[in-house]
């Protein structure tokens, strides 16, 4: 009877214990505590030890399967090559241009993404819970990784960090954005020359696609257009390409046209990400210090 | 010898816990493209550790399940505490279970059909309340349940082989030999 009871006795105290840890990681945190910074940089150390021979052995069997394919794409590479070149010259006369330009307007700083300091990661684990959109890289605060710096690879925006520990950082995904944490962006435009402004606010999962609201009605809102970062908002930095628009729909009550872009970056297969350090101070850090002061 | 025994198994729950992260990076192989697979490499082992190690008085299993499964729940989600619940209190049923039951190959495997697919549909409801995601029961069980429990009963079987009989030794050698 009293082995019966306090069995009950320890079933409803865990219970409640259970019930408020979910309560208490709910609440939106910036800092993780203690505990959670040394769980993820242990675990983190340890999965980047166990990947380097996984990922030695995958990445063996890969060049074997890509060996196939050298002759074809060494041909499309160096017609490229070429239209490289161009570009190159173009480049290099565009930026004498704006340097040339900005020394007239004594203008220093520049929001574009080439003032940014980068920090290289690399991917050592995925959640293994698919309804989180999370991979922890192997960076952190020592080596100058901080919360809502911008990730991408050399395709486009991925994502954002979430949380960092001092030796590793979990980054959320595109497709795990909500209207929380809303990126501003920009349509690239061929012929005008002010650029479509308008936000992400979520994904489809079911198409697989990012949902962007414009500001206003655009007429010339086309598929196959460009989607970038606009640096505005204060989080991200200007530039960051983030997809392609690929359908367009009128949304619930008809008013605006809600645009689903296809992210340019592979979500599902990274390894190697760049963390974009933006260096103009963000809004959160203003808000900060001026509570601080 | 003896005492190094609940170390050891510590020892393999901790990589299991890294390998799920490192194993959800790669494509496995004969995954469909919208199938969703999830691994409870840990939970399949715990669950061979109480058909095959535990006795009647002891709670290793529950005890590793919490530590664990609390390191699952930091390093992979953003909520702490629903796999601590889920994979604890099905741990706990598949122990009443086996009080019943004999440990063999099949009980083995049916019971890490039975356990995978009872915790990821309490998976499912406790972030379905908490709205992590908001899935309905159909799509679910058409592509992330059934997969699952394939993916895991493949592991299970793996570590069946691997890890059964030593289960079973050690079991002997920390419970009932009385030398060393």
């Amino acid at each position: 009877m009293f082995y019966k009871k306090r069995r009950l006795f320890i079933f409803m105290i865990s219970l409640i214990i259970i019930v408020g840890l979910i309560g208490f990681s709910l609440r939106d945190r910036a800092n993780l505590t203690m505990i959670e910074d040394f769980v993820h940089d242990t675990t983190g150390w340890a999965s980047g030890v166990i990947n380097k021979p996984i990922t030695f052995v995958t990445g063996v069997a890969n060049n074997i399967k890509e060996i196939r394919n050298v002759y074809v794409e060494n041909q499309q590479l160096k017609s490229s090559l070429d239209e490289l070149r161009q570009l190159e010259y173009e480049n290099q006369e565009l930026g004498k241009e704006i340097t040339e330009l900005r020394e007239v307007l004594n203008k220093t700083d520049s929001d574009f993404l080439d003032s940014f300091q980068s920090i290289q990661a690399s991917i050592v684990a995925r959640s293994k819970d698919q309804w989180f959109k999370q991979v922890t890289i192997n960076k952190g605060t020592q080596d100058g990784v901080a919360p809502n710096m911008a990730v991408i690879t050399g395709k486009g925006m991925i994502g954002k960090v979430q949380s960092s520990s001092p030796f590793t950082s979990t980054v959320l995904l595109l497709n795990g954005f909500d209207r929380s944490n809303r990126i501003s962006v920009n349509v690239y435009q061929e012929e005008s020359e002010t650029d479509m402004s308008g936000f992400i606010v979520g994904y489809d999962d079911e198409s697989e696609l990012l949902m962007m609201e414009l500001n206003e009605n655009y007429q010339d809102l086309k598929e196959g257009q460009f989607v970038f970062s606009s640096g505005l908002g204060g989080v991200f930095p200007r530039g960051l390409e983030i997809g392609e628009i690929v359908e367009i729909r009128a949304d619930r009550y008809e008013l605006t046209s809600v645009a689903y872009v296809k992210p340019s970056a592979d979500l599902s297969q990274l390894n190697h990400v760049i963390v974009i350090d933006r260096s103009m101070t963000t809004t959160d850090e203003q808000a900060e210090e001026e509570e601080g002061s | 010898m003896k005492r190094m025994i609940p170390y050891l198994i510590a020892l393999i729950c901790f990589l299991l816990v890294i390998l799920e992260g490192i194993v959800s990076l790669m494509d496995l192989p004969l995954v469909k493209e919208d199938w969703l697979v999830v691994s409870h490499f840990l939970f399949v082992f715990l669950i061979f550790v109480t058909i095959f190690f535990e006795k009647e008085n002891t709670f290793y299993a529950i005890t590793l399940s919490i530590v664990f499964s609390f390191i699952i729940d930091i390093i992979y989600t953003d909520v702490i505490g629903v796999y601590v619940f889920a994979y604890t209190v099905i741990l706990y049923g598949v122990r009443i279970l086996m009080k019943m039951l004999q440990s063999n190959l099949i009980i083995a495997l049916l019971m890490t059909v039975i356990a995978v697919t009872a915790t990821d549909i309490l998976i499912f409801f406790l972030y379905n309340i908490i709205q992590v995601h908001d899935l309905s029961w159909h799509e679910y069980w058409r592509y992330r349940l059934i997969p699952t429990v394939l993916w895991n009963v493949i592991t299970g079987a793996v570590m069946y082989a691997l890890l059964a009989k030593r289960l079973t030794r050690w079991s002997v050698i920390k419970f009932e030999r009385s030398d060393r």
